[in-house]
């Protein structure tokens, strides 16, 4: 028996130091550093190049070779991030996008970058102004703003339309600034010709668009203008998503999740969307730039990129998948050469190349590179379009700072799906979930003192715009913090002169 | 101690320490942090390592908070309505593992017969398909399948049928739940396209037939219902009487099956025969209980004597009263539904009504080739042929020898699947609501597991989260409690 122990004890003993000798650090003469990003076959080809931008600038290790070198791991959907992040094990570069900025930012585990990003060039000044937001906070302590990500890529969302889906019907493909009533109008034609002899819906105007962009297109946006409380009560809101269910349910011109089911298709990057517009059952497709990356896949289209519906403010949604120090890394040195590599024309150039969404350098739009690709002269329309639609069009969402994005999704999105579902009326819903995001923001601000007498000002400061507006004045601008309405009143001419 | 016991500790230490280790490290360290969690404001957004807000206890502010939105009890309620399967679950494991203990092995030239029929039958159906037969291929290929496991089990005997039965216990979940979300899928899955035509055909007969008359169908199954209800009643009742069962255990088995008498009465799809099922129903086990109660016991015997056994019974029974009142909405509903002549197979993922029955099928599919099924085949080797020859002697039929002599004999294990079935059904659901409807729609898949999970990342308010973790908790280890209390007994 004591042998046994022995053998068994000694084999286990070998076969740990042999995996911890095999780990790629010990392996290295130069430090590694890991960086969480999503599973796109684009990263691979990033960290070459970011390999070489370092012997190029003379970031050399002692073997001659990049003086850092970068293993790429994968995430489900945050968690992996979160977990290792709050135990203080996470990569030292981690992605972050979407909804999730504002919880990640809250969670305390990013790496303040606000000095070395000046000092190294990677601050957020470099970028696009669209996103600045979601790359930095302003501290309530001494209102300065301090950045935390740096974009590895931008998107502005929008509808790529397959023009030759419109033209083999005998229809005219949508225009750059379609209103949601030509877009309605437009869809339900196309949806009538594109299925006509057959027994139930193949073809569809889009997979989906998404609800909150066809609500700020109505001049509506989730929360008011200072964030105090949510407008899912504002006819406006409820109104344009009620017109949403219609698409679905009754108009059949959007497909309903079990359209999407009987699909089947999932695969590839990007999704089953992309690949069911390339077959042409969706005539148009809500994404980024990004989506490109399975377009060229499946070979050239007649493209072309539209604003999503509007009815009198076209917009759309800025967003960034943005890259994060954590805050413990042992590697920061070498996670800020990697930040510096994101702000370099390379990388930009990658981007450009990959057609892995905007590039984080605005200038690097402005070459022929970009907007007229020599191996996809089919694109060659979309891509100035998508550059103007993000510095004119594309507004971040309106995360609140006394309650988080992901809670009022969640809210909204089980309201909006009961009613999708026949189980209540749109206006119940909605005020249910109001209701609930008003006891999530009440039991944030008994949490939080300091955010409780924010939250007293900006009540305070709600009134007054509530008031002016009523009285038909104008508002300064300093009094908006939802980014939705600093535009929207910008647009509407409704700001003070020090707000132009 | 001398020295060689100091030594064989030392030893035997050695061996368990990597294991004590990680229950400690793994296990019984967040055990305790969860319990600090569920009565503590833990909010990842507050306190991880770096941040240092001080943590507050905030009493039962977790648990009480689990009732204000609502969320909670009708997540809970989607829990249990999943767990209405295990009893019919545990019977389909009861009849494989009675069907699998049947030799089956047929001759050599009944074997032969039926290889080259099959491989016949087979190669003509792929044919057929290839030809572009479509739907009505698929129905044949089921078909096909279904010969094929019978020349499967011919030539193999029973093992090949066990293996065949104990398969979905191998497959791993995720690639199960994906594969049955394409089975059903409302326009290109296996199970629409194979009642697609029928249910056409059906809903043009039944164009033809005058609602009354499918209305009297559900009367009919009402009745069924009501009979039942009868039935079991009068069956508990003199087992009261004659000492079988205690007072405790008769209040629970007829308050079991008054669940499916109350939720008919309140379920709107029944139209008008909620009042047999519900009125008529109630009246019945009302009488029945009342009869007995004033007639007395001719023995007495503990309070909870039999409960085990005639509990089991009891949810089997529950089962299938809640599937005659489905049966009984469908009929009610049927001149309704097929008014234009068309009847459409179910949208079974993605319409409200009928994302949880959906789900409840797979897992029966799941529960009847499980480890239940095994420990009930291990069972019935157990049973004693004495019993069985002594029945004989009797001069019992088939039925009446299961009823008499398997099913008592069996009854240990059956307390023993039913209880760890309930652990199960309370702490199931996650994968399945992740991978095949994300607890849609409208919620109506979403489990206390799932909602343990949703609550915990998208929040990072690991307090509440702990805090469902630890009613779930306080719910396993009530039947758990059941278990100790009546599986021991049976036990001895």
């Amino acid at each position: 028996m004591k042998n046994l122990f022995i053998t068994i004890f000694t084999i286990l003993s070998v076969a740990s130091v042999g995996t911890y000798m095999s780990l790629p650090e010990k392996k290295s003469v130069v430090p590694i550093i890991y960086w969480v990003t999503d599973a796109n076959p684009e990263r691979v080809r990033q960290v070459e190049v970011f390999e070489k931008w370092q012997i190029d600038n003379g970031h050399l290790g002692p073997d001659g070779g990049p003086a850092v070198k970068v293993m790429v791991d994968t995430d489900n959907g945050g968690h992996k991030k979160i977990i290792q992040g709050v135990s203080g094990v996470a990569a030292d570069v981690m992605d972050i996008g979407g909804n999730q900025l504002n919880y990640f930012k809250q969670m305390g585990f990013l790496e303040n970058i606000t000095e070395i990003a000046e000092e190294k060039g990677f601050s957020y000044k470099t970028t696009w102004p669209a996103i600045s937001e979601l790359l930095t906070e302003v501290n309530p302590e001494t209102g300065l703003r301090e950045q935390y990500l740096y974009p590895c890529n931008i998107g502005a969302s929008a509808l790529w339309v397959n023009k030759n889906a419109f033209t083999r019907l005998g229809l005219e493909p949508p225009s750059t600034l379609i209103t949601i009533e030509e877009f309605e109008k437009l869809a339900k034609e196309f949806s009538k010709r594109a299925n006509e002899g057959l027994k139930s819906k193949k073809f569809f105007i889009s997979a989906n668009i998404e609800r909150s962009i066809l609500a700020r297109g109505e001049g509506v946006s989730m929360f008011n203008e200072t964030m105090t409380s949510t407008n899912l009560l504002h006819p406006s809101y409820i109104e344009s998503n009620k017109r949403y269910i219609r698409w679905i349910n009754e108009d059949r011109i959007l497909p309903s999740p079990s359209d999407m089911a009987s699909f089947s298709s999932e695969s590839g990057y990007g999704g089953g969307n992309i690949q069911l517009f390339m077959k042409g059952n969706f005539a148009t497709t809500y994404t980024g730039r990004w989506g490109l990356i399975a377009m060229r896949r499946s070979g050239a289209l007649d493209l072309d990129v539209i604003v999503p519906p509007h009815n009198g403010f076209p917009n759309t949604k800025a967003g960034t998948r943005a890259a994060a120090v954590y805050k413990g890394s042992k590697h920061k040195k070498e996670a800020y050469l990697f930040m510096e590599f994101l702000a370099s024309r390379e990388y930009s150039q990658t981007i450009i190349d990959g057609a892995d969404a905007m590039p984080p350098l605005p200038e690097s739009t402005k070459d022929d590179s970009y907007s007229k690709p020599a191996k996809y002269p089919s694109e060659w329309a979309v891509h100035d379009k998508c550059a103007d639609f993000l510095a004119k069009y594309a507004i971040v969402s309106e995360d609140s700072p006394y309650v988080l994005g992901t809670v009022c999704e969640r809210y909204e999105a089980k309201a909006y799906d009961k009613a999708l579902n026949k189980l209540d009326s749109l206006e119940n819903a909605y005020e249910e979930a109001h209701s609930l995001i008003e006891k999530e923001i009440q039991y944030n601000l008994e949490q939080n003192k300091a955010l409780s007498k924010q939250y007293d000002e900006d009540l305070l400061l709600q009134a007054k715009i509530d008031e002016y507006r009523k009285a038909g004045k104008k508002v300064p601008l300093s009094w908006i913090k939802n980014p939705f309405y600093q535009r929207y009143y910008a647009a509407m001419g409704w700001l003070t002169e020090e707000g132009k | 101690m001398n020295k060689r016991e100091v030594k064989d500790l030392a030893v035997g230490v050695g061996f368990l320490a990597p294991n004590i280790l990680g229950v400690i490290c793994f296990t019984m360290i967040p055990l305790v942090m969860s319990v600090i969690m569920a009565f503590s404001d833990w909010d990842l957004t507050k306190h991880n390592m770096f941040l240092d807000n001080e943590l507050k206890f905030v009493g039962i502010d977790n648990f009480t908070k689990l009732f204000e939105t609502g969320d909670f009890v009708r997540y809970l309620g989607n829990t249990l309505f999943f767990m209405i399967g295990i009893p019919l679950g545990m019977g389909g494991s009861l009849l494989a593992a009675i069907l699998l203990s049947q030799e089956v092995k047929g001759s050599s030239r009944q074997v032969w017969g039926s290889v080259f029929a099959s491989f016949i039958f087979i190669l003509s159906i792929c044919l057929l398909v290839l030809l572009g037969l479509g739907q009505s291929a698929m129905i044949i290929l089921i078909v096909g399948i279904v010969g094929l496991i019978a020349v499967i089990g011919m030539t193999t005997g029973v093992n090949g049928y066990r293996t065949l039965f104990y398969t979905p216990h191998f497959t791993a979940g995720v690639a199960t739940y994906i594969l049955w979300k394409k089975m059903y899928n409302k326009e290109s899955g296996v199970i629409n396209n194979a009642i697609r035509d029928p249910l056409m055909s059906f809903a043009e007969f039944n164009q033809a037939l005058s609602p009354s008359v499918m209305q009297g169908a559900a009367v009919l199954l009402g009745l069924v219902f009501a009979l039942i209800i009868y039935k079991v009643s009068t069956h508990w009742g003199q087992m009261w009487i004659d000492g079988e069962l205690g007072t405790m255990a008769w209040i629970i088995c007829n308050a079991f099956v008054f669940i499916p008498v109350i939720t008919s009465y309140f379920w709107s799809p029944l139209g008008f025969t909620k009042w047999i099922i519900a009125a008529l129903g109630a009246f019945l086990l009302i009488v029945n209980f009342i009869r007995y109660f004033t007639k007395g016991r001719d023995f007495n015997c503990d309070s909870f004597a039999g409960a085990e056994l005639a509990i089991v019974f009891a949810l089997i029974i529950l089962g299938i009263l809640f599937l005659l009142v489905g049966l009984s909405a469908v009929t009610f509903n049927l001149p309704a539904m097929t008014q234009d002549g068309v009847l459409l197979p179910p949208d079974w993922l993605f319409e409200y009504s009928w994302a949880k029955p959906a789900l409840m099928i797979m897992g029966l599919w799941g529960a009847i080739g499980s480890n239940n099924m095994l420990l009930y085949l291990a069972a019935l080797t157990n049973v004693p042929q004495s019993l069985y020859e002594a029945a004989d002697i009797d001069g019992a039929n088939a039925v009446q020898k299961f009823w008499n002599v398997t099913w008592p004999s069996l009854a240990p294990t059956t307390f023993f699947i039913f209880v760890m079935s309930t652990i199960g059904g309370l702490q199931g659901g996650m994968e399945m609501a992740k991978t095949m409807t994300g607890g849609g729609p409208g919620g109506a898949t979403t489990t206390l597991a799932y909602f343990i999970y949703v609550e915990g990342f998208e929040t990072g308010r690991l307090g509440y989260s702990a805090a469902i973790s630890w009613t779930l908790f306080a719910l396993v280890f009530t039947v758990t409690m059941i278990n100790w209390k009546f599986g021991n007994k049976q036990g001895e």
